[in-house]
């Protein structure tokens, strides 16, 4: 159990030890560094972009900053003809140039002809398709007949017919409809909608907490290996030295998170960034606690924090083109801050799953906090001594093998990702393999624990439970097929032979114990999937 | 002198230091391609270009098949058979079109991208009736006419101007990383004590801290430059890029080195270290005189500016080799 005053008192001595390693001097330093960096910052948005600066080159002098004339060019210009090379360089130097002439052209003839170099004119109107109510039928329209335009008179919105017939539940559209004739611009000008600006606030969230994380891993790396921690031991629990310790950075990084939630009005934001900065503050006590040095460390943490990055922040990028990217709480951030309506389901899956690795990070994590660990091993070795520690009994292994799931998860969302990459025909085999792998190191590692048919037995069935769970509530629907989703009894079967052959090999060594129910597990999903899918 | 080299090396692979970078580039490189898709959609959706996938039903002026009266267009939009709905009403000959499509990013672009592209058709029709005149202007390559695809220039000047400065800037960092923490561990525990009764030289110790980050660097740099060439990513001048990447390696390492020689704990100057890095990395990789910008420009077979590439490189080098000087390893 934690107990909130010892807590207290190792977060005190960590401010004080904080205080004394950043004392007045340092302190100073470090505003100044950062005074110096926002600075510098601040002088690259002054100064503007200029890095691509006649990065093309052209036979003729064209009036346009990337590009420049050489006798051996990028395109040649002759007429009204441009000639390319098939390279990259040469293509994107002619679309470049493409848009520039048409640019060129374009003002000419706005000179020459004023309205008419436009004779189209547009207004773009975002709705959403099931927001819309079309009102009772009252005679049945024609498919040819074309209503006649009432904005003709005014030289108004079309629109404004539209609103007439169609009672469109979205204000956005009745504000457009009355805008006046500049709203209207030429089709070329139409901009499609950027996604940055969304990312660089999502950003702006995290960015803070990982100065905070570092700071955190550097301080706990340093006690670990001065040996700090077992003296702390002595006097409190591995639960309260940990959390003791993580505390002021923790709140350090939720303050820095409230203060971008009251920027931008959305006061309930920070929230969400709270499962990605935990898992960050767990999955770096972790690594900590399994390095034995600060190089170490330092790659590893550079790793795991660059991969938990990518993991919380690519799926906002597609965050509305696949229903799965919602499992990263960043893109329900995002929608949170667009106004959007977010499902209770969403959240709880999202939230559950990020809490689930943090939760098992610092429980590993804590067990791992003891000199037989720390010191000496290789890692997988290390990552069953810790398992021997966690898992005490076969119910404990049924437990942590179900609640496992959501790193298999993470795991097997970044090989979609990889076999994204790969020729057609191999990407289905890829990602069996990348499942047999990840599903059976991590089955692996429990049941070596303790390798007997019982334990093996129960870590089957958790794992299996897990599984169903994710089907159950859909989340892997589009990927089903890879983890046999659509049957209940096979995959019990399968998990239930692997996790034996683990426990009945683990005597011949983890390794080989480890590849044959890989290759068990990965020429059964193959036979299944070709034979029954 | 070299034996400090050796040991501090074998350490960096008996950690799997080395290794875990190494699959860590090959991971980056390996979903680079789905990165870059997902930021150049950030960047520029039109990239996308799914100019034949989208369907939009016409009201008003019809001017291509598929026309309906609003009622049915706007049905049509609703139950998702249609993408976009396009009301055109004319008006004194200029044609005035809403345009309405999902309020869904995704979709947006991707129709609308269409939508552009049928749209300029229109104009350029409209045009030629009007007398105005359209810019004639065809792309060939050898005696074939060619279309540029769209987003070209975008997609170039990502992979040159951010994606290998990045790489180069990456690569620095994380070899000033290994100089901060080789030299405070040494201090730290104390071990640089015994370092220093033996016969070598605070010189040569403080030498051999710098001397692995930058073989290892080297050794990353030649890794990622090739990998990219594996991608068929063109690296024209590679000695060139290899060169001005080492040197700023070298500018990050003595920083390095300096930092924690005159701290003396890893926490501190790897905090001071970072936050100068974040501060600087925009100018880092958005100026045209910018060491990093210029691996990107140099791997491009841009043109660049050889008195400010030659003076960094010497200053940076000049750097590191006077640095056991400035901060002296035996004086913490």
């Amino acid at each position: 159990m934690v107990r909130i005053n010892s807590v207290l008192k190792v977060a005190e001595f960590e401010i004080r030890k904080l205080r004394k390693r950043y004392g007045t001097g340092s302190l100073l330093l470090i505003i100044l560094t950062a005074a110096v960096s926002v600075s510098l910052g601040y002088a690259s948005v002054l100064s503007g972009i200029d890095s691509d600066r006649g990065i093309y080159s052209a036979n003729i002098d064209v009036s346009l900053e990337t590009f420049e004339t050489s006798d051996n060019p990028d395109v040649v210009l002759v007429d009204s003809k441009l000639f390319v090379e098939q390279s990259d360089k040469s293509l994107a130097a002619a679309e470049e140039l493409l848009k520039h002439l048409k640019e060129e052209h374009r003002r000419k003839i706005e000179n020459e002809f004023g309205e008419l170099a436009h004779p189209v004119k547009v207004s773009v109107v975002y709705l959403d398709p099931s927001k819309i109510t079309l009102p009772e039928e009252k005679e049945k329209p024609s498919e040819t007949e074309v209503p006649p335009s009432v904005g003709n008179e005014t030289g108004g919105s079309a629109l404004k017919n539209t609103t007439a017939v169609t009672t469109m539940a979205v204000e956005k559209t009745i504000t457009l409809s009355k805008a006046p004739n500049t709203s209207y611009i030429p089709p070329g000008d139409i901009q499609t909608p950027s996604l940055v600006d969304r990312m660089v606030l999502a950003f702006l969230f995290i960015i803070p907490s990982y100065f905070a994380v570092q700071v955190f891993s550097s301080s706990l790396t340093e006690d670990k290996l001065l040996r700090r921690l077992e003296v702390l031991l002595s006097a409190t629990s591995r639960s309260d030295l940990i959390f003791g310790k993580l505390l002021p950075y923790f709140l350090l990084s939720l303050l820095s998170a409230l203060a971008v939630s009251v920027y931008l009005g959305s006061f309930l934001a920070f929230l969400f960034a709270i499962p990605v900065v935990l898992l960050l503050f767990s999955v770096h006590t972790f690594v900590v606690m399994i390095s034995r040095s600060y190089r170490e460390a330092t790659f590893l943490l550079l790793v795991v924090s660059l991969l938990i990055t990518i993991y919380a922040f690519i799926p906002a990028v597609f965050s509305t083109a696949i229903p799965l990217s919602k499992i990263s709480p960043i893109t329900l951030l995002l929608t949170y801050i667009q106004g959007d309506e977010l499902a209770v389901i969403d959240l709880a899956l999202s939230f559950v799953h990020y809490f689930t690795m943090v939760f098992m990070l610092f429980y590993f994590g804590m067990k791992a906090l003891n000199p037989d660990i720390s010191y000496g091993k290789e890692i997988f070795q290390k990552l069953v001594e810790i398992s021997r520690l966690s898992v005490t009994s076969d119910y404990a292994a049924l437990i942590i093998a179900f609640l496992s799931i959501s790193f298999a998860f993470m795991v097997e969302l970044f090989a979609i990702l990889v076999v994204f990459i790969l020729p057609q025909q191999l990407m289905i085999p890829a990602l069996l393999l990348c499942v047999a792998v990840v599903e059976e190191l991590i089955k692996g590692v429990i049941v070596f624990s303790h390798p007997t048919l019982k334990r093996a037995v129960f870590t089957a069935v958790g794992f299996f439970l897990g599984e169903k769970i994710l089907i159950l509530f859909n989340v892997l629907k589009e990927y089903s097929i890879a983890f046999l989703g659509q049957f209940l009894v096979l995959p019990l079967i399968l998990h239930i032979a692997t996790a034996v052959t683990l426990a009945v090999m683990a005597k011949k060594g983890y390794g080989k114990a480890l590849g044959f129910a890989i290759a068990l597990h990965a020429v059964y999903d193959y036979a299944v999937v070709m034979l029954l899918v | 002198m070299f034996e400090i080299v050796k040991k501090d090396l074998k350490l960096m692979f008996r950690e799997r230091t080395f290794v875990s970078i190494v699959l860590l580039i090959v991971f980056v490189a390996g979903i680079s391609s789905v990165v870059t898709f997902g930021l150049i959609l950030l960047y520029n959706p039109d990239y996308l270009g799914f100019y034949g996938s989208s369907k939009v039903a016409v009201v008003g002026e019809c001017f291509i098949e598929s026309c309906y009266d609003e009622r049915t267009a706007m049905k049509l939009f609703k139950s998702g058979r249609v993408d976009a709905v396009l009301i055109v009403s004319d008006f004194n000959g200029i044609k005035y079109v809403d345009v309405i499509v999902p309020d869904d990013e995704i979709k947006a672009a991707q129709v609308l991208s269409y939508v552009k592209k049928l749209l300029t058709e229109y104009e350029e029709g409209l045009r030629d009736v009007y007398g105005v005149p359209n810019l004639e202007l065809k792309v060939y390559s050898g005696s074939r006419e060619v279309e540029i695809p769209s987003g070209s220039s975008t997609v170039f000047k990502f992979i040159y101007l951010i994606l290998i400065p990045l790489l180069s800037i990456t690569t620095a960092v994380v070899a000033a990383g290994m100089a901060i923490d080789s030299v405070c561990e040494e201090i730290q525990s104390r071990s640089i004590e015994v370092l220093l009764s033996t016969p070598l030289t605070p010189f040569k110790i403080s030498i051999s801290k710098i001397t692995s980050p930058m073989i290892f660097s080297s050794l990353l740099t030649a890794l990622w430059l090739l990998l990219l060439a594996l991608n068929k990513v063109d690296i024209a001048n590679p000695l060139l890029a290899f060169a001005i990447s080492m040197s700023i390696t070298a500018f990050f390492v003595s920083l390095g080195y300096l930092m924690a020689v005159r701290f003396g704990d890893r926490e501190r100057a790897q905090l001071i270290f970072s936050i100068l890095v974040a501060g600087s990395l925009p100018l880092l990789v958005t100026k045209y005189a910018s060491p990093a910008v210029m691996v990107g420009r140099a791997a491009a077979g841009a043109e660049i500016d050889l008195t400010i590439a030659a003076i960094f490189s010497v200053a940076s080098f000049a750097l590191l080799a006077v640095s056991p000087f400035i901060a002296k390893i035996d004086k913490v």
